[in-house]
């Protein structure tokens, strides 16, 4: 693409998508208000008896894990030297910048005392997965912000610092790969304390290995969507020579995630209970055709692999399959113990697709002000 | 210091909620007395086919909800009750989510929320007085006192009258053990307590995780910038012999 | 709180604790819950009263079904002896007059005996 596209002021069309989010950006505020003046019982369908839902299983849980495609992408460009993958790493760490803020927003409506979020800081309980994610998502979100500060210094000629940035560039990629492999694993170990709670479907001492590897493969997926969804927002050619082998390596990660998962099913006696599946067994084969068949089916075979529009479909499969995985972790297995069945409310789903709608509206406006796509720069500010 | 509990005798319950409205007086807790446990009504006593069960807080040997709290606003006491501290809580709600009891109640009506629960009026045993329940029961189906002498008493209690108790002190070794005791004419799982819990305390299985972070961290850094450094040799060495190659002869 | 209602209050708790140990004990045999409600109260009255009047749970207890819930914990304490009853309140539908109102139970206006007398 050439850098008169790019001045064009890429993303300021007011097409269907845009007007659908500026109404639940509206409906978002309403609810923002209801929400903090109100307290949680007048906005959520959570209670006593399942008091986490959609604003934990997809807000938390799937935005830390969508955002992993940051970790993963840092760490094959800088820890195993893949160089040829860098520009998509601008991009990737934008979605997990964005993501993780998103999260953090995320958290500050479903917290009872958002207020005392910083409470962590100064309060400790080792002992705590909670108090482990927590710091992890903290420090990493630092991170991600001095990852990403080389863009923001670029369009703001601070040459210094960034000279600075670039030369910290590894130590902190591995920092935030460490942060990562443990907050995205913990997220998985929050619910190995509830054994005779969560269904035998999901529960598995695995849990925090589990989470880590669909964490990767989910990131992955994240990266390919987003470069399809820039191309068509932005009119950007989709980067195949550098998503191909990515998918590959999806593949693995969605593979290895399958195999374990069977293998745990088999040794805990669910998977023989699939043969006459109930309401769970239903679910669960649902999430496994979706997120781990489907996509890795499709992905063996070469003619999709290398095809954007095949690439871009088993991507959303993936992604999709990941979702439905969280939500059976957080909500569908923990119904039966719970005794009720748990439906998010319409205001807990204004303010989850709000959040989505702001990401996409922040990540609009970060191409348009900054060099986050290679050809985006102009040579002069190299 | 002694570590005191709870013996509760379902075959001695008349319920009459005496526990209840004693309860809600002690820790000055708002009305209506309501039908199940909620962040305002501490404890209740329920009734299935003419069995009576009270639902409190157990007060574990290792509670769940205190490891997991990340700001620690649930503290175990040495002298039994489990405290909370509303001025750290966040609410967070993991500990009502994993509360293996489901006993943390949350003030879902509030703008400003916090936890509630049965505390095993830990002020009042403090200063050496029992229980709110326990002094109001007019059966002494609720009995307050040292741990041990109230497992002794349920065992007395069992071996005298088999055939009016289930054979099993409730809270014996259910999650690692609880500091209030149960006992039973029906089945326990009839009366709505869970029967399936393991005998060790659940904490351990997320600080078998845990624990292990410190020694993940320094290995896994390790391997990472090993990783970086032998590819980047690797990078190196391509580099340098690609030029070597250009070099004129 | 004055001496007097401490000492009151800390003669209830003590009256309550052996209580507790009493029933404890008592209820051994038969398997059935005895109950031993608490101990009846009396008020001595103010100047111009007709006589001291004596609280007893025995018939109250009847009159709800066994349900503590009906008078406790409010308006009627539990761990603490609830005090100040004066007639003024129970006229205004207050204290005992919630129920003594001449519908739910005799009328505090009617019969002075019945409870200034020894009886109740």
């Amino acid at each position: 693409m050439n850098v008169a596209t790019a001045t064009e002021r890429p993303g300021s069309r007011m097409g269907f998508w845009e007007i659908f989010g500026a109404l639940v950006l509206v409906a978002f505020a309403a609810v923002t208000v209801l929400r903090f003046t109100r307290g949680l019982g007048a906005v959520t369908n959570l209670s006593d008896r399942f008091p986490w839902g959609l604003w934990i299983g997809f807000d938390v849980l799937c935005g830390v894990g969508l955002a992993a495609g940051a970790f993963t992408l840092t760490a094959i460009v800088h820890v195993f030297n893949l160089h040829r993958f860098e520009p998509i790493v601008r991009p990737t760490v934008l979605t997990g910048f964005l993501g993780y803020l998103l999260v953090i927003v995320g958290l500050l409506f479903d917290l009872g005392q958002p207020w005392r979020i910083w409470h962590a800081l100064v309060f400790w309980n080792p002992h705590s997965v909670m108090f482990e994610v927590a710091w992890c998502v903290m420090l990493y979100t630092a991170v991600l912000a001095l990852e990403f500060s080389p863009v923001v210094l670029e369009r703001l000629r601070l040459d210094r610092p960034r000279r600075v940035m670039h030369a910290i560039a590894t130590p902190l990629v591995i920092g935030g790969v460490i942060l990562s492999t443990l907050h995205q694993s913990s997220l998985g170990s929050l619910y190995l304390i509830v054994p005779a709670k969560l269904h035998p479907l999901w529960y598995t001492p695995l849990l925090p290995l589990l989470f880590l590897i669909s964490a990767v493969g989910a990131g992955i997926g994240m990266t390919i969507l987003e470069s399809h969804l820039s191309e068509r927002a932005f009119e950007r050619r989709l980067e195949m020579d550098l998503l191909e082998p990515l998918a590959r390596g999806m593949v693995v990660a969605l593979g290895v995630y399958g195999m374990l998962r069977i293998i745990v099913l088999a040794q805990n006696g669910a998977l023989a209970a699939l043969r006459q599946p109930g309401y769970e067994g239903i679910m669960f084969l649902l999430e496994f055709g979706v997120g781990v068949v489907v996509p890795v089916g499709l992905l063996l075979v070469e003619r999709i692999r290398t095809h954007p529009t095949g690439l871009t479909v088993a991507a959303l499969f993936a992604v999709a399959g990941f979702v439905m995985n969280r939500l059976n972790v957080s909500v569908t297995g923990m119904e039966g113990a719970a005794g009720v069945r748990y439906v998010p409310s319409w205001m807990e789903l204004v303010v989850s697709l709000g959040l989505v709608a702001l990401g996409f509206a922040l990540f609009a406006l970060a191409v348009r002000y900054l060099p986050v796509f290679p050809e985006a720069t102009h040579p002069a500010d190299r | 210091m002694r570590t005191v509990g709870l013996l509760y005798d379902s075959t001695r319950c008349t319920g009459c909620g005496a526990c209840t409205a004693g309860c809600k007086e002690a820790n000055d807790l708002p009305l209506p007395i309501e039908e199940r446990t909620t962040a305002y009504t501490w404890t209740v006593v329920d009734d299935v086919a003419g069995a009576k069960m009270r639902r409190l807080c157990m007060h574990c040997l290792d509670p769940t909800c205190v490891s997991v709290c990340p700001v620690g606003a649930l503290e175990k006491t040495p002298a039994g009750p489990v405290v909370y501290d509303g001025t750290r809580c966040i609410g967070c709600r993991y500990c009502i989510m994993a509360c293996p009891f489901g006993v943390p109640k949350y003030q879902w009506d509030r703008a400003i929320p916090v936890v509630g629960k049965c505390i095993l009026c830990a002020g009042r045993v403090a200063k050496g007085l029992p229980t709110a329940c326990a002094s109001v029961c007019p059966t002494g189906a609720t009995l307050f006192g040292e741990r041990d002498a109230l497992v002794r008493e349920a065992h007395a209690r069992i071996a005298a009258a088999p055939d009016v108790y289930v054979d099993h002190v409730y809270g014996l070794t259910e999650a690692g053990g609880t500091s209030v005791l149960m006992l039973s004419g029906v089945p326990f799982e009839s009366l709505g307590m869970k029967t399936n819990l393991p005998k060790q305390p659940l904490p351990l299985l997320t600080w078998r995780v845990l624990s292990k972070i410190p020694s993940f961290v320094v290995v896994w850094g390790a391997c990472l910038f090993g990783v970086h450094w032998i590819t980047k040799r690797r990078d190196e060495v391509r580099a340098f012999e690609a030029a070597e190659r250009e070099k004129p002869r | 709180m004055n001496t007097i209602a401490r000492r009151d209050a800390g003669i209830v708790v003590l009256v309550m604790l052996a209580m507790a140990l009493g029933r404890a004990l008592a209820s051994a045999a038969d398997g059935k819950p005895t109950v031993q409600l608490p101990a009846d109260r009396t008020f001595a009255g103010a100047e111009g009263s007709p006589g001291p009047v004596v609280f007893s749970h025995e018939t109250h207890v009847a009159f709800s079904d066994g349900r503590c819930v009906a008078c406790h914990p409010a308006p009627f304490r539990m761990l603490r002896p609830t005090g100040g009853f004066t007639h003024a309140e129970m006229d205004a539908g207050r204290q005992c007059g919630i129920c003594h109102d001449g519908k739910t139970a005799r009328s505090v206006k009617d019969d002075c005996d019945h409870c200034h007398g020894g009886g109740s």
